[in-house]
């Protein structure tokens, strides 16, 4: 009973407990212990087929008419008769509705060539029969876990095209910064704002970056010398924030801001602890600096659970000032903020 | 005092497993002299044959078979090859299929004579 309450417990926080599960194994004893594994986890929804037939059928394979789904993920064994997992796999994964729908493939020890071929068809996982259940479990929760992250992200991306695609100017050079391949700012503001009408939840960060005494080095090494060190620095940031749905972008002065919709502050310190690191250690050489001999960045991290768009233009503006106090109090380091 | 349901259909899936455990080694024994030879029929026993244990062996130690659950693996073994082939077994691999065939039976019996002790 206490492995229930437990199993329950883990499921419930991870919020997956709504997915519909796809049971197919021809074995009624099997597939009985498996649905009854399932429950005991959290997972009540779960259907369950007797052959990779009545599978296709479930998840009416090969009929595209509309996006509907018939199950979240499937767990699939790999001997069945007249169509065995692996060819139910593979015409799983051909119908674009199931792209990326998790597939875990359930087989006995000895059938690893198989299991070789499974992957090949497209399995995400597998689980050793005899089933154990808190591993069961445990293998589920991580499938359903990688799908909702990679659903909510492919949202994230569909929403910034609409966005992109309703932008008044659709002239790409004016949505990048020419000096750092980064969204120009304005696009930030617009994407922060914009967001607050549909987010799902009411959590947001805003990153600002500002390299310490730019103005300075720019200064003493010409206009060119200053472009092209913000040009690395933006290169770094692009690949630390490339996650979709994390917008970099960089103001003519320099600054870089990233807008980050459901980053908590305990990421966004983190993200800015990274990137004010990452800049240390690119040991760009910078004589003017009063921080290091090296060029240094000062960053803000403000979070805040708002809806509205002006609020969120608040976090942008509270994030930018306080970027200028970190510099100010010697700069290369972070600052966060919750408000 | 609260009855766990997944302990409940484990019975349930237990009793069934013991009921059908004896007849379905029987069953593969009956089997024996058609694994052999060539043709679409004779893949096709071996594909029953195949599945029958291979359910005996998925099940066998979650139903508290443990011990038939890894005799069964044993005959398995034996018919994945020709299974995967499509094909009848060979002279050695009959033989070596009835060997793993009584370890499964004598198996079976230990447990199920346990468990009928056991009052299940």
């Amino acid at each position: 009973m206490r492995f229930g309450r437990t199993m329950r417990a883990i499921v419930a926080a991870e919020g997956s407990t709504g997915m519909r599960i796809l049971v197919v194994d021809d074995a009624t004893d099997s597939r009985e212990l498996t649905e009854a594994a399932l429950a005991s986890a959290g997972y009540t929804d779960v259907v369950t087929a007797g052959s990779a037939w009545d599978a296709m059928k479930v998840l009416d394979i090969g009929r595209t008419a509309d996006d509907t789904t018939g199950a979240d993920l499937v767990l699939l064994d790999i001997v069945m008769p007249e169509m065995d997992g692996i060819e139910a796999c593979a015409r799983i994964r051909a119908d674009r509705r199931y792209a990326d729908i998790p597939i875990i493939m359930v087989t006995s020890l000895d059938d690893m060539g198989a299991l070789a071929n499974a992957f090949v068809a497209g399995a995400n996982d597998y689980i050793i029969k005899p089933i154990n259940r808190i591993e069961l479990a445990a293998r589920v929760r991580s499938a359903l876990k990688v799908k909702a992250e990679l659903e909510r992200r492919q949202a994230r991306e569909r929403e910034l095209l609409t966005f992109l695609s309703t932008w008044g100017d659709r002239r790409a050079n004016l949505w990048i910064d020419e000096a750092t391949g980064l969204f120009v700012g304005e696009i930030a503001e617009a994407y922060i704002t914009a967001g607050a009408e549909h987010a799902h939840d009411d959590v947001v960060s805003v990153i600002a970056l500002e390299l310490d005494r730019f103005d300075a080095y720019r200064a003493a090494h010409g206009e060119a010398a200053g472009q092209d060190m913000l040009a690395r620095v933006a290169r770094a940031v692009r690949g630390i924030a490339g996650t979709v749905g994390i917008i970099p972008a960089a103001y003519r002065n320099g600054m870089i801001v990233l807008v980050a919709p459901d980053l908590d502050a305990t990421a966004a310190r983190q993200l800015g602890e990274t990137l004010c690191t990452t800049v240390s250690r690119m040991r760009l050489s910078n004589a003017a600096s009063t921080a290091a001999d090296r060029v240094t960045a000062s960053v803000a991290a403000v979070t805040g659970h708002v809806r509205r768009g002006v609020d969120r233009i608040c976090l942008l503006t509270q994030a930018i000032a306080k970027v200028q106090d970190v510099i100010a109090a010697g700069g290369n380091r972070v600052l966060a903020l919750s408000v | 005092m609260s009855v766990d349901p997944f302990a409940q259909r484990l019975a349930k899936v237990r009793h069934r497993f013991a009921a059908t455990l004896s007849s379905k080694i029987e069953d593969t024994y009956l089997a024996l002299p058609s694994l052999t030879g060539e043709g679409a029929d004779v893949a096709d026993v071996v594909g029953e044959t195949f599945r029958r244990i291979h359910g005996i062996a998925g099940i066998g130690s979650a139903v508290g078979f443990a011990a038939t659950g890894r005799a069964a693996r044993g005959v398995e073994n034996v018919l994945l090859a020709a299974h995967h082939a499509g094909r009848g077994l060979k002279a050695d691999e009959v033989s070596a299929l009835e060997k793993k065939l009584n370890t499964l039976r004598d198996a079976a019996e230990r447990e199920l004579n346990l468990a009928a002790a056991s009052g299940m």
